[in-house]
């Protein structure tokens, strides 16, 4: 045994050291940032189901937190090709149909936005990439539906009257009406400027029925015109609307946009009627976000005396009295509030002298439920760095 | 049983004096880099303060305070070493065989009339290999810690930024080396191991059939190596197509394949080709 001591040690050293290591690893992944949610006033049941998507960032390295009432976990950032293979995170409702329909998933992109879902079908559509497209060819649309009782699926490709005009292409949202599949989808054009467009496919015929354009907005001499698009997230709520909006804003001296901006539209299109709608901001209201709900739209604003949710009803076409919040928040430019709307309720998470505060209201009363703040746990490690909020999380 | 670790640790021995020289080489080099890139940080921070004419708090505010221990990481006094030996080893898994050659006395001749399996000799200078790569991943995550705390020693506390043990194997090259689980680890050195034994066979191919053998040995490598990156060509040629656990799977199947050939083939080299 004695004459082996050489392979012996090497072998010894090696087993200890890895396995020491891993053990560390696996101890710190879990615990070396914690941060958990501390409630100041309200019910703390509010914040039983949900967590905090949030970034940690120190010197050069990023880590992803899950914040909730009972601390953090951490997750890498920096993906390998292993991880990869490991699988990447998908949304839930993607995951969903991954495991309900295994085979007419397959190959397909995970955004929840490419597909639509009813009793009788399950529709999937994408724009061909960019990267394939040559100079002059006509963009498609690939889809493909899969009947939910016979389980039958086509597949098919469209093509648009889209061109090599656009820099880029992408789909928003699927929807079935009437048996015609609609595709709404933004794109950019390569002379500036954006646009929102509806394809309408006969799902029978498998041909482009409707080539429908909602919007266009071209940028002016020194103006920078910005297209946003809102759609519901939760599709359990009123689904029948976009809301889009178009922001002008001064175009500063290196060609972005200034903070403040020249005009401000807003517009429903309703997906029942095929209508647009414009919806007339008072001139009292300066909103600097928009959210829309269901069938309404919010714009909250803050002041000294609390936070107004400004509140329009798309069904009655009027701007309702403003929900009133007794809860004060500083905006920092830099920084903006996190603001989310969420199973009737209002999630404010504002960066106040370098700390998280959460505040959680109804969005039916006006009342206030919650509020609390992000604390860093046990080390120096979880305080050096600097915390970014990216979402409201509800857990299952 | 006997014969393999008799095997394992006469291949050990006939390396070790270099082994150490190469461990020597890389503590020296990485503890003289350390107190080196702790002084030039700490010159350069008090360098930038006059120039910049900064009270300490100013340059605290101003986000001068740097990391480091990166700038150590990423120097050459940390990476030569390593690279050093990185390139030795890949030429030891082609030395460990060609000297039993090429030595004096032609060694291969008494290892092959050795009373047992000839495929123990494969397998005992496999395993000296990864003993040896183990050996030095082990050094470095022994080396880490130390120079963090010589670093420590010698910057003080507020012109430094501290990382956890978890964020110091971050940088590119150490999530080479060390993967961010244990898991990774097994897969990242199991194809290790595969390109090793591919490596070996490919050796015993030009061993058996001389010239012509290195055509045959280019060509069984190269193929081997495409067989075995599949599971890669399948996740960009069909993105999405194959889920995660089926592309795993592809993939253990594939490696399974391309170590089997490679270890059958040299069994079959190492009885019938290659004659004493």
């Amino acid at each position: 045994m004695k004459r082996y001591w050489k392979t012996l040690l090497i072998s010894f050293v090696s087993v200890m050291v890895i396995g020491f290591y891993y053990i560390q690893v696996a101890i710190a992944a879990k615990g070396d940032f914690t941060f958990k949610i501390e409630t100041t006033s309200g019910n703390e049941a509010e914040i039983d189901n949900i967590s905090l998507a949030a970034y940690y960032q120190r010197a050069f390295y990023q880590r992803q937190l899950n914040i909730s009432k009972d601390g953090s976990n951490s997750i890498n950032v920096n993906r390998s090709q292993i991880d990869y293979m490991f699988g990447q995170e998908l949304p839930k409702i993607v995951k969903e149909y991954i495991e309900e329909h295994r085979q007419f998933m397959r190959g397909k992109q995970y955004y929840e936005e490419n597909y639509f879902k009813d009793e009788d079908y399950l529709v999937y559509a994408a724009i061909q990439d960019f990267d394939q497209v040559r100079p002059g060819d006509l963009l498609t649309v690939e889809v493909d539906v899969l009947e939910l009782k016979t389980n039958e699926r086509s597949s098919f490709e469209i093509q648009t009257p889209a061109q090599e005009s656009y820099n880029w292409m992408g789909v928003r949202d699927v929807f079935m009406q009437d048996g015609k599949i609609k595709i709404v989808a933004t794109g950019s054009l390569v002379n500036s400027g954006e646009e929102l467009r509806i394809f309408t496919v006969d799902e029978k015929s498998k041909v482009l029925q409707e080539d429908k354009l909602i919007v266009k907005v071209a940028s002016e001499a020194g103006i920078v015109t910005n297209l946003y698009l809102h759609t519901n997230s939760n599709e359990s709520l009123n689904d029948n609307y976009y809301l889009y909006e178009i922001k002008k804003y001064k175009k500063m001296e290196y060609g972005g946009p200034s903070n403040e901006y020249l005009s401000h539209q807003l517009y429903v299109y309703n997906k029942l009627k095929n209508e647009v709608e414009e919806i007339v901001i008072p001139a009292e209201i300066k909103p600097k976000m928009t959210f829309l709900y269901g069938a309404q739209v919010f714009m909250p604003t803050y002041s000294a005396d609390g936070i107004e949710l400004n509140h329009y009803s798309i069904e009655t076409q009027q701007w309702e009295e403003p929900l009133h919040y007794d809860y004060t928040i500083t905006v920092n430019k830099e920084e903006p509030p996190l603001v989310q709307l969420m199973d009737e309720k209002l999630y404010i998470v504002n960066r106040v002298a370098g700390e998280h505060l959460l505040y959680i209201g109804d969005l039916r009363t006006g009342e206030s439920l919650y509020e609390g703040k992000i604390t860093a746990e046990h080390n120096e490690l979880s305080s050096n760095g600097k915390l970014h909020i990216a979402s409201v999380l509800k857990n299952n | 049983m006997k014969n393999y670790l008799k095997l394992v640790h006469f291949e050990v021995n006939r390396f070790f004096k270099l082994y150490v020289i190469i461990m020597g080489l890389t503590i020296v080099s990485q503890i003289i880099g350390v107190i080196f890139e702790s002084k030039a940080y700490l010159e350069n921070t008090k360098r930038i303060m006059f120039e910049n004419q900064l009270s300490f708090s100013e340059f605290i505010g101003e986000g001068y305070r740097g990391s480091p221990f990166d700038q150590f990481v990423n120097s050459g006094w940390a990476l030569l070493p390593v690279f050093m030996c990185i390139v030795i080893l890949m030429l030891y898994v082609f030395f460990i065989w060609y000297r039993d050659w090429f030595a004096k006395n032609t060694f291969i001749y008494r290892l092959l009339l050795l009373p047992t399996n000839r495929l123990t000799i494969y397998f005992a200078k496999m395993t000296t290999i990864l003993l040896f790569v183990f050996g030095l991943i082990a050094l470095q995550l022994i080396l880490i810690p130390i120079e963090l705390q010589i670093m420590n020693g010698i910057i003080p506390v507020d012109y430094r930024t501290n990382f956890s043990i978890y964020e110091l194997f971050y940088f590119d090259l150490w999530t080479m080396l060390y993967p961010t689980t244990f898991m990774k680890f097994i897969l990242s050195y199991g194809v290790g191991l595969i390109c090793v034994a591919v490596l070996f066979t490919s050796i015993l191919i030009e061993r058996s059939f001389r010239l012509k053998g290195i055509f045959f040995a280019i060509v069984y490598g190269v193929l081997s190596f495409f067989v075995l990156i599949v599971p890669i060509f399948l996740m960009s040629l069909y993105p999405n197509y194959f889920y995660p656990l089926e592309l795993l799977t592809i993939a253990f199947i594939i490696s399974s394949i391309v170590l089997g050939i490679a270890i059958w083939l040299a069994s079959y080299l190492l009885k019938y080709k290659i004659t004493v």
